[in-house]
């Protein structure tokens, strides 16, 4: 697989994230349309605590691995794209996602941001099992997940209180095997 | 989870296997054997090493057996989990521990465990080019001569080669169906 962002016109690219992103991640943090979408409650978020998130992570980096999904040519961030929960001994990994601004959704970033992350995973990281939680209502994310090669392996029902209500989530996996083809 | 082999187990280090591990790290005779080196090495210096790391992921393990006790100390350290290798090592103390296959066992029931537990590909090892026990010992395990390392240590006035060696996770699955070592 020819990975897009060593393309010299990339559209989109991957890089490590950094402090000066908290400044846009907090703003999508505080923002309930975005957060509306993801597994995670809606919470007020002051810059502090994204600070605190960040130095986490730095502290973290054998376990989680964090990226902004940056457009080519600006280096401005679009979105994020993790994997956390990176365990050595099953190496397997938990994917999160989230595209920050409405009108850059349903334009290929994310299916960009987890093809990468998945080649990273894979062909860098040596992981074999790459699992992500979805909501049962979040179609657009599924069918992405789906067309990445993921497979729905079941539904904790009733799992997330979101918005007034008990929503179920989608548990989906990507094993390496048989997609050597992808990682060579 | 303790290691079992045919009759050796492999259990973590205690507080109380301090004293044995000193006694064997101060012998000459066993500095003459391995590879790495030791200061004289006191009982406390000993302790604090255990206080240090008796919790992290550099697994000494004692060597023992229902006859004799603790006989030795196996290792499998610097474990490199997206390489999926790490380096293994045993010391054997008593001399009288030594031709009873207590070694084979041991190297058996490591393998084992580093290859079907912790889903390794590769365990790296070394020893003297006059080792000849030990050399054997490996390759009735299944291990491999992979090169010399010239003048690579320092020992009694002089220095010395150390052979690099190594086994393969797929090497030891076919050893282990041709000589049915577990059965």
């Amino acid at each position: 697989m020819r990975r897009i962002d060593e393309q010299e016109n990339a559209i989109y690219r991957l890089r490590e994230l950094k402090r000066e992103d908290l400044q846009k991640i907090n703003v999508w943090r505080n923002d309930p349309e975005l957060i509306r979408f993801l597994g995670a409650p809606f919470r007020y978020i002051n810059y502090e605590v994204d600070e605190a998130w960040f130095e986490n992570y730095m502290r973290n980096r054998s376990t989680t691995i964090r990226c902004a999904i940056t457009d080519g040519r600006t280096d401005k961030i679009l979105g994020l794209i993790s994997l956390t929960g990176v365990n050595h001994m099953n190496q397997s990994a938990t994917l999160h996602i989230m595209i920050g601004d409405a009108e850059n959704r349903d334009c290929g970033i994310g299916s960009f941001a987890v093809r990468g992350m998945l080649h990273h995973a894979f062909y860098n990281m040596n992981l074999r099992r790459v699992e992500v939680e979805v909501l049962a209502d979040n179609i657009r994310a599924q069918k992405l997940y789906e067309k990445c090669g993921f497979l729905k392996e079941g539904c904790r029902k009733q799992a997330i209180y979101k918005e007034g209500k008990f929503v179920d989530m989608m548990i989906y996996g990507l094993i390496r095997d048989g997609r050597e083809s992808d990682i060579s | 989870m303790n290691i079992q082999g045919k009759f050796v187990t492999c259990r973590a280090m205690e507080r109380e296997d301090c004293a044995f591990v000193q006694e064997m790290f101060n012998g000459p005779e066993m500095e003459n054997m391995v590879v790495g080196w030791s200061f004289p090495l006191s009982l406390y210096a000993q302790e604090c090493w255990y206080e240090q790391h008796y919790n992290d992921q550099n697994f000494r393990f004692i060597i023992e057996t229902k006859e004799d006790g603790a006989v030795g100390v196996g290792t499998l350290v610097d474990i490199d989990w997206k390489n999926r290798m790490a380096q293994h090592g045993i010391k054997l103390a008593k001399n009288s521990a030594r031709g009873k296959g207590i070694g084979t066992d041991a190297v058996m029931a490591i393998m084992r465990y580093a290859f079907d537990e912790l889903g390794l590909n590769r365990l790296n090892g070394s020893w003297f080019p006059e080792n000849i026990p030990s050399k054997k010992m490996y390759m009735k395990c299944g291990w491999n001569e992979e090169g010399i390392r010239r003048n690579y240590v320092f020992k009694r006035g002089k220095y010395r080669d150390i052979v690099e060696a190594g086994i393969l996770a797929e090497e030891y699955y076919k050893l282990i169906e041709t000589n049915h070592y577990w059965e």
